[in-house]
């Protein structure tokens, strides 16, 4: 796939399992890592772009074991951003799947 | 590769981002591989599954980041094909150059010796013992220039390997 649209995907999903709860860099990582074909690797830069745009904000959390964990909260930012993506993303797979119907 | 590998890379690759930024992210990636720990994973496991520490550097700083030709470690980083030069000259010498020279060497110092038990005139003791004491001097520098060799061998093969 090619990379500047994967990682336009990724964003949109990251900014989506963010609507439902705050969530620790590992689940995110293992979440998308799991779902998706990228690298756990590529979803901490993405965080940290998102971060710095303003999308995410990050605090810490102690966790039941061990140091505390990094914790992403969405902002209103970031919420928007997550309505508009969405919103281009379904108008283009309406598009690309015009061109199967009835093949 | 394991944790602190990885993390070192990384940290390596992040090259010129300010410090505090760089420490940030290994902070990140340290709490990934915690959390990765905890759920049971081994650390190669979770290298594995994070990509390469110079995929994930060159994300945080984008085209500045080139294939640096500079090792982690600070070494100047050769291609194979570099060392299997350096191990094929070094074979060479080990095998050609360095008996052909040592061989010229000792059959000049030989000479000489040969040459003071010909002519008694010039035999004076101390010219014998210096021929005869060169003679021994050429044999312990082929064998120390022999085993160097074996020695740069190794090392060119655990290159190619590696």
């Amino acid at each position: 796939m090619n990379t500047q649209f994967k990682k336009g995907v990724l964003e949109l999903c990251a900014l989506t399992l963010l609507l439902e709860e705050d969530k620790y860099g590992y689940e995110l990582a293992d979440m998308l890592g799991k779902k998706m074909t990228v690298s756990e690797g590529s979803v901490y830069p993405m965080l940290k772009r998102l971060q710095t745009d303003g999308y995410f904000e990050t605090y810490l959390k102690e966790s039941p074991n061990g140091p505390a964990r990094k914790y992403y909260r969405i902002t209103n930012n970031g919420k928007q951003r997550q309505a508009m993506l969405l919103k281009q993303w379904t108008e283009f797979t309406n598009q690309v799947n015009s061109f199967f119907e009835g093949v | 590769m394991n944790k602190i590998d990885f993390l070192n890379e990384l940290y390596y690759y992040l090259g010129s981002l300010p410090k505090a930024e760089k420490e940030e992210i290994i902070a990140d990636f340290r709490e990934h591989f915690r959390e990765g720990e905890a759920a049971g994973k081994t650390e190669e496991q979770i290298c594995r599954e994070l990509g390469t520490p110079f995929e994930c550097a060159k994300q945080y700083v984008g085209d500045a980041i080139e294939k640096k030709e500079i090792a982690p470690d600070g070494k100047k980083k050769h291609s194979k094909t570099f060392w299997a030069v350096a191990l094929a000259w070094n074979i060479f010498q080990a095998i050609v150059a360095i008996p052909i020279t040592m061989s010229l060497f000792l059959a000049v110092a030989v000479m000489i010796v040969a040459f003071c038990f010909i002519v008694p005139a010039v035999a004076s003791t101390a010219f014998l013992v210096f021929a005869i004491s060169s003679t021994v001097a050429v044999i312990c520098l082929a064998i120390i220039t022999l085993l160097w060799a074996v020695m740069e061998i190794k090392f060119c093969v655990d290159r190619i390997n590696k």
